[in-house]
């Protein structure tokens, strides 16, 4: 068997793995685990599809909010019901033929990963004649728009007061599937010669150009897929919690996603997916920091709202200081690096 | 049919003139040097060729196609090869990796063909893997193709650099000071490795270089610039003895007693 057939069956195996563990957490698991779950994958689906951009392209944007929201939104107006959507436009009622339409859940998941891709490749052509902080800039003003705009469309998505009522279709199965999808497409694009291109790209972009690759090409592909896949998870975001707002769509999920991917190591799919899983987990576990704790029954010390975050941000200092690159910096975790580990520890195979 | 016709190319930045009113007539399969002092325009000359810089006025004809305002990646596509004087190589990808790059530009499978696992793409990667490995050991790099480009010796990171070239597949290969850096015995072994190439690989080269001895000993033809202007051309005997051009290095004679 050689090195490559080895590391193919043991993928195979580790997502049958992870399948029986989604079957257990279906079968014993609480709402409340079962929904750290879906969080997981839905962190996973984004990190991944926003590391193309940022890490594997090195285009530095600070959009994702925006793909997200033109997803939940594009989904959740599809799958409502009409009836539900007479209850919730109080202020203005739903414009035709939004008003009147409900389609299944796949084609509107689908669907909202369309629209957000549809943006993403029409975005592309103003925010990439610029580079560096402009890019960085630019795509910020574009993911606020995007919010104020789901703000004041009162007779689209109802405003401020945002929609409610949607229905509860995301499951394991539609999280982590979306999550292995994105995971598996991803991760064969950048393996291909296009993946190649696209580092080109982040580590020398007139090297790429005089060796005949279109550099904007490139990167509206990049910046097309995550927008893809960001819509995609946005749409199950959305069936997920069941209602949405434009608040919930803020620079801040922007925010969580870089600190994910800055300290998962920029271009590391991987480090993607583990800093994904320990900022979903990590959030829940730390909850208990922003509720009232009292120290041996003298002292109470009351909640503070948004804890959390300010221990993430004390978290990427001490990333940013000590491992620059993120823990897996640009390397990728492989079969090969585990067997390797395991050998020099005398664990023989 | 010439293979590279520029007429009265001039690149002005702001005040300054960088070049002008260039003329250069590449038949197919000559091997010409650029050269003249420092910030003669060299470079500049080379950039408006590979699309990098748009000149402001003057007409570039390759293969009988006008090239100007043309973007780097379709001018390399047409057919024309570049080195850098201050080496671009992807540093952090291996050297295998910085040749099999430069193949992307002519990749048939659409992005999807990976993804989906189509055997036509499969097919291109092999290709591609295969050419690279007999590319580098042209440039004898083979040793080293694992090797980050980055980690790689001076000399090796140039022979590196035309090694990525040639993988574009250019009728014409425009070398930028190739030498510079190169001891000696590399510098020997370079010139035999742009003679070989240029019959294996059917090429047309021009390049800039200031040792005096590579270029008289290479070029057939040689073009002098000098503050922009082009003040020779002919074979390497004639700029030998040329008075401008001595002047242009050296500076002029001033009379004694003076």
């Amino acid at each position: 068997m050689t090195p490559k057939t080895r590391d193919r069956w043991l993928t195979y195996l580790s997502v049958l793995v992870l399948l029986g563990i989604l079957v257990l957490a279906q079968e014993y698991a609480d709402e409340y685990q079962v929904r750290i779950l879906n969080m997981v994958a839905i962190y996973i689906t984004l990190a991944v599809s926003y590391n193309l951009i940022n890490g594997v392209t090195g285009q530095f944007s600070l959009e994702p909010n925006a793909f997200v929201a033109l997803g939940a939104y594009t989904a959740s107006l599809l799958t409502l019901t009409p009836l539900e959507k007479g209850m919730s436009f109080i202020i203005d009622p739903c414009i035709w033929p939004l008003s009147v339409i409900s389609i299944p859940f796949l084609p509107a998941v689908i669907i909202g990963g369309l629209v957000a891709a549809f943006f993403g490749f029409l975005m592309g052509f103003p925010v990439f004649r610029v580079r560096g902080d402009y890019l960085a800039i630019v795509t910020l003003g574009f993911g606020e728009v995007i919010r104020v705009v789901a703000n004041n469309l009162q007779s689209v998505t109802n405003g401020p007061l945002g929609l409610k009522g949607i229905a509860l279709y995301t499951n394991l199965w539609w999280s982590w599937g979306l999550a292995l999808v994105t995971l598996f497409v991803i991760n064969r694009l950048v393996k291909s010669s296009y993946g190649r291109a696209l580092k080109a790209i982040r580590e020398n972009e007139l090297a790429a150009e005089s060796m005949g690759i279109n550099a904007f090409r490139h990167k509206l592909l990049a910046f097309t897929m995550s927008a893809f896949f960001e819509g995609m998870a946005g749409a199950l975001l959305a069936h997920l919690i069941t209602t949405i707002s434009p608040m919930l769509f803020t620079f801040f999920m922007t925010f969580n996603l870089l600190i994910i991917i800055t300290i998962g190591g920029l271009g590391s799919i991987t480090g993607s997916v583990l800093a994904a899983i320990a900022f979903a987990w990590g959030s829940e576990l730390l909850r208990a920091v922003e509720e009232p704790i009292n120290i041996l029954g003298l002292y109470t010390i009351p909640g503070i709202p948004g804890m959390r975050m300010v221990i993430f941000s004390i978290i990427l200092i001490v990333v940013m200081i000590f491992a620059r690159k993120g823990f897996m910096g640009r390397r990728e975790f492989t079969w090969q690096w585990l067997f390797d580990r395991m050998h020099r520890k005398g664990i023989g195979l | 049919m010439s293979l590279l016709k520029i007429k009265g190319l001039t690149m002005r930045f702001g005040g300054l003139l960088a070049v002008t009113d260039f003329n250069l007539n590449l038949e197919k399969g000559e091997l010409v040097g650029l050269i003249g002092p420092n910030g003669a325009g060299k470079t500049t000359a080379f950039n408006m060729i590979t699309g990098r810089l748009k000149p402001t006025e003057g007409s570039m004809i390759f293969n009988g196609l006008d090239i100007d305002g043309k973007k780097p990646s379709q001018i390399n596509r047409l057919g024309i090869g570049r080195t850098f004087q201050n080496i671009h190589l992807l540093t952090e990808m291996s050297a295998l990796e910085n040749v099999m790059m430069s193949f992307h530009g002519r990749l048939k499978s659409p992005f999807w063909a990976p993804i989906l696992g189509f055997p036509g793409y499969a097919r291109e990667e092999r290709t591609m893997l295969k050419e690279s490995h007999d590319l580098l050991e042209r440039v004898g790099l083979e040793d080293l193709a694992q090797t980050e480009a980055g980690n790689l010796a001076y000399g090796q990171q140039r022979r590196l650099e035309i090694a990525r070239a040639l993988g574009t597949h250019p009728k014409l290969l425009l070398l930028d000071e190739p030498a510079a850096g190169m001891n000696p015995r590399e510098t020997n072994a370079l010139m035999e490795l742009i003679l070989t190439i240029r019959r294996d690989f059917d090429l047309t080269v021009l390049l800039i270089e200031h040792d005096m001895k590579f270029v008289m000993g290479l070029c057939e033809r040689l073009v002098v610039l000098d503050n922009g202007a082009t003040i020779a051309r002919g074979l390497p005997v004639e700029i030998q003895q040329n008075k401008k051009v001595i002047t242009a290095y050296l500076g002029e004679r001033k009379s004694a007693g003076r």
